[in-house]
């Protein structure tokens, strides 16, 4: 087969059978540019059946072959081969069964009346385990490495934490001035940066994905400026500031988001939302404030579209009727099952996140360094205790 | 068996994947890729992945990770390495552990049931009774503080007097209890009465513009006085927080779920506190020389509106209903309970000399020459 340098149009013939994988890198003598060949496609060699998978498995071929420099990728370009094509669409597979959900769920309960609780955080993490387990991108599935010892000991501290910062003004209420409760307020109203960007920050430093760590660089404080920046200029503005909180607030959480010692960026733009939001906004009245769905789903949406990981781009495909069947089936599914469907619920959630969202472009791994994150399990254990759910 | 298993490598120092072959002996595993080996001891290798059907093998060793996806390279590497069998397990058979679903949710729900009707009950009987009553008045007193911000007293003499009189005579046929009775009359249209621990009872004006005579008051503060009286209160407010904390443990849940359980029962009794707070309390009516069918008729009263529900008075009778449940049951019971009582005694007309319609009507008088006057003053 021919193959041709996309930068120089240097072209060489090789011999296909030395090729390794059915995608990999080559580097071409001339320019050294690097760039992906495929095998001619009657060579290709299917080594699953799922036409998703197998595209997990090309790309995770291209991947390695970047890296370890095989013989096949020291080939040498030659003029004439067929241009590069264009990378596939990655897909985010979720192979976890509801039952065995259940399974740890009801076991978990059982332990948990059993030991008056405690088991409850070990049972988290087994859940937790199993769905990051069950859950593969680019052909490589999550891990996660929290333990239920820590998410204890951070649940012990919250509970401290939350005793002190409620105990003080109480206290000044019944010996100073009842006004003094009203504290209340503010103090939960700054704890909140802290507690989201610590539940953050601890859930991605427990997540391990093909050989790296994700890691959570913002702070607390930046965030808190943020909150309250966006809280008063909202009330100010009877919420139209909306849009650009919005923005504000993904620009945050995405841009500080890291894959190793790679980051995620956002560039999404509060001018490009600020349409929709106020159609959203006129309309909640007329429509009982269901157009907030299809205006929360046109935003997911967008800011997927606005999100990229180095040359990695992410698309989000459901529409407001899809974010509206999938809420009332989970609400159904519940409510007809008094709860034990839960399980399910979960599923139908990873499912429906995986099945919308799609990937385009490489990661270059080999650039990528393993940067460990040591994050506290208190954020994690202040967000359980104030019933505040920080989802992936 | 495979000699050679095909694994990815990982160093832990980048995101890189290595494609490596993986050979098993019984102490060690050895890893070989492109230019690449290394020996990992099988003592210092763990296993994070791989438990679960269809999930592939992942081996760790400090920083360094290994993926098999083969699912039978567990059971390999038990075969070679049966010294280290306890550190690496392969997917649990899935038809074997499915029977335990209904099996954790029977034994789950048994034993939340067992706590629920049994242990509770009984521990916070138990505990109830080693509440001093100073820490029972504190309680009561804040509980009581939170419904009177919420809602105004009523300031009628008249009520205030009678009930005291009532409280008196009560109080002085129970005697040895180290409580402090107090009365709180309010402004509100609910037909309901509270007892709060350590001597609070409120009374709302709804319920005493629905009674045509002071025994029936009697009759109702009578009630109330024995449910502080046997701690009920105490208990259930106990109860609340050991069901919440049951709930909690239960659910994995230690907000939601509690708090929501804890609002759910916010001074209601069981069934078997109120029988026991109707039966004591018609004996202490008979004994403070009070006619006990003057709670009887309030009960029948009520039973009456039950029925002819929908009409406007039903709505606010619900109220009480609601923390009071099964009214007809109650009546016949009651009514069992008197029969066994020798019919012999005497009883003593209750507040003889003051006008009942006067005293009733007083609190709602009150609310309508103040709206009176707040409208003169708009005017």
């Amino acid at each position: 087969m021919r193959i041709s340098c996309p930068e120089c149009r240097f072209e060489k013939d090789i011999d296909p059978q030395t090729l390794k994988f059915q995608t990999t890198t080559a580097t071409c003598p001339k320019c050294s540019h690097k760039f992906h060949i495929s095998k001619p496609e009657p060579e290709k060699k299917e080594e699953r059946t799922v036409p998703l998978e197998a595209n997990a498995m090309k790309e995770n071929a291209a991947g390695k072959g970047t890296a370890v420099q095989a013989p096949g990728a020291k080939v040498i370009p030659l003029p004439g081969a067929k241009p590069r094509q264009p990378a596939p669409a990655q897909k985010v597979s979720f192979h976890g069964k509801s039952l065995t959900l259940l399974r740890l769920y009801v076991v978990s309960n059982l332990l948990s009346v059993l030991t008056l609780g405690v088991y409850h955080f070990w049972g988290k993490v087994k859940i937790r385990k199993y769905l990051y387990g069950s859950t593969e991108i680019f052909g490589e599935r999550l891990s996660f490495s929290g333990t239920g010892k820590e998410l204890f000991l951070g649940w012990l501290k919250a509970m401290l934490i939350i005793a002190v910062v409620l105990s003080v003004p109480n206290a000044l209420a019944s010996f100073v001035h009842p006004a003094f409760g009203l504290l209340i307020i503010p103090i939960m109203f700054a704890l909140l940066p802290a507690v989201l960007v610590g539940a953050w920050r601890y859930k991605l430093s427990r997540t391990h994905w093909h050989g790296a760590s994700f890691s959570f660089s913002g702070t607390a404080k930046e965030f808190m400026k943020i909150h309250i920046k966006g809280t008063l200029l909202s009330l100010v503005t009877l919420g139209l500031y909306g849009p650009y909180f919005h923005a504000e607030k993904e620009r945050f959480w995405r841009g500080n988001s890291n894959f190793g010692t790679g980051s995620f960026s956002y560039d999404g733009k509060a001018g490009d939302i600020r349409k929709d939001f106020l159609k959203a906004w006129l309309l909640t009245i007329p429509t009982l404030g269901l157009c907030w769905l299809w205006y929360s789903a046109k935003v997911a949406r967008y800011d997927w579209q606005h999100t990229n990981f180095g040359s990695l781009r992410f698309s989000f495909d459901a529409t407001g009727r899809q974010l509206f069947s999938f809420l009332a089936g989970n609400m159904l599914l519940l409510f007809l099952s008094f709860g034990l469907a839960y399980p399910w619920v979960v599923v139908r959630g990873i499912n429906y996140f995986s099945r919308h969202m799609a990937m385009k472009g490489e990661i270059d791994f080999a650039g990528i360094a393993h940067a460990p994150q040591s994050a506290k399990a208190v954020g994690e254990g202040l967000a359980g205790v104030l019933d505040i759910d920080v989802a992936m | 068996m495979k000699l050679f298993w095909k694994a990815h490598y990982y160093d832990g120092k980048t995101a890189e994947r290595h494609e490596v072959e993986l050979t098993v002996s019984p102490e060690s595993l050895s890893v070989k890729g492109e230019g690449f080996a290394a020996t990992w001891p099988l003592s210092e290798t763990g296993q994070t992945q791989g438990f679960n059907k269809g999930e592939p093998v992942r081996l760790e060793r400090g920083r360094e990770a290994i993926v098999v996806d083969d699912p039978e390279f567990i059971r390999c590497l038990c075969e070679v390495a049966p010294g280290h069998r306890k550190r690496f397990a392969g997917p649990e058979r899935t038809r074997k552990t499915l029977f335990i679903i209904p099996a954790a949710l029977a034994l789950t729900a048994l034993i939340v049931a067992g706590v629920y009707f049994w242990a509770i009950p009984k521990s916070t009987a138990y505990a109830a009774q080693k509440v001093p009553p100073s820490v029972e008045d504190r309680l009561g007193q804040s509980m009581i503080k939170g419904i009177t911000d919420a809602v105004p007293q009523c300031e009628s003499p008249e009520l205030a007097e009678a009930a005291e009189t009532i409280l008196k005579r009560l109080e002085a046929a129970a005697p040895g209890h180290p409580y402090e009775f107090r009365v709180y009359a309010l402004e509100s249209p609910a037909v309901n009465a509270l007892a709060a621990p350590g001597g609070h009872i409120v009374l709302f004006s709804g319920l005493i513009e629905s009674m045509e005579t002071p025994e029936e008051l009697a009759g109702v503060m009578a009630h109330e006085m024995q449910h502080i009286l046997l701690k009920h209160s105490t208990q259930s407010m106990l109860r609340e927080l050991s069901t919440g904390l049951l709930l909690a443990a239960a659910f994995g849940d230690f907000n939601g779920i509690s708090s929501a359980a804890g609002t759910l029962g916010s001074l209601s009794y069981s069934r078997e506190f109120e029988d026991e707070a109707d039966r004591l309390g018609a004996d202490l009516l008979v004994e403070s020389g009070t006619d006990p069918q003057g709670l009887i008729t309030f009960f029948e009263r009520l039973w009456e509106c039950e029925c002819k529900k929908k009409k406007s008075r039903a709505e606010t009778l619900l109220s009480y209903l609601s923390t009071h449940p099964s009214t007809l049951a109650r009546i016949e019971s009651l009514k069992a309970h008197l029969e066994t009582r020798p019919a012999t005694e005497k009883f003593e007309p209750l507040l003889p000399e003051t006008d009942w319609e006067k005293v009733k009507s007083s609190c709602s008088q009150i609310e309508t020459e103040k709206e009176h006057s707040e409208q003169g003053k708009a005017g």
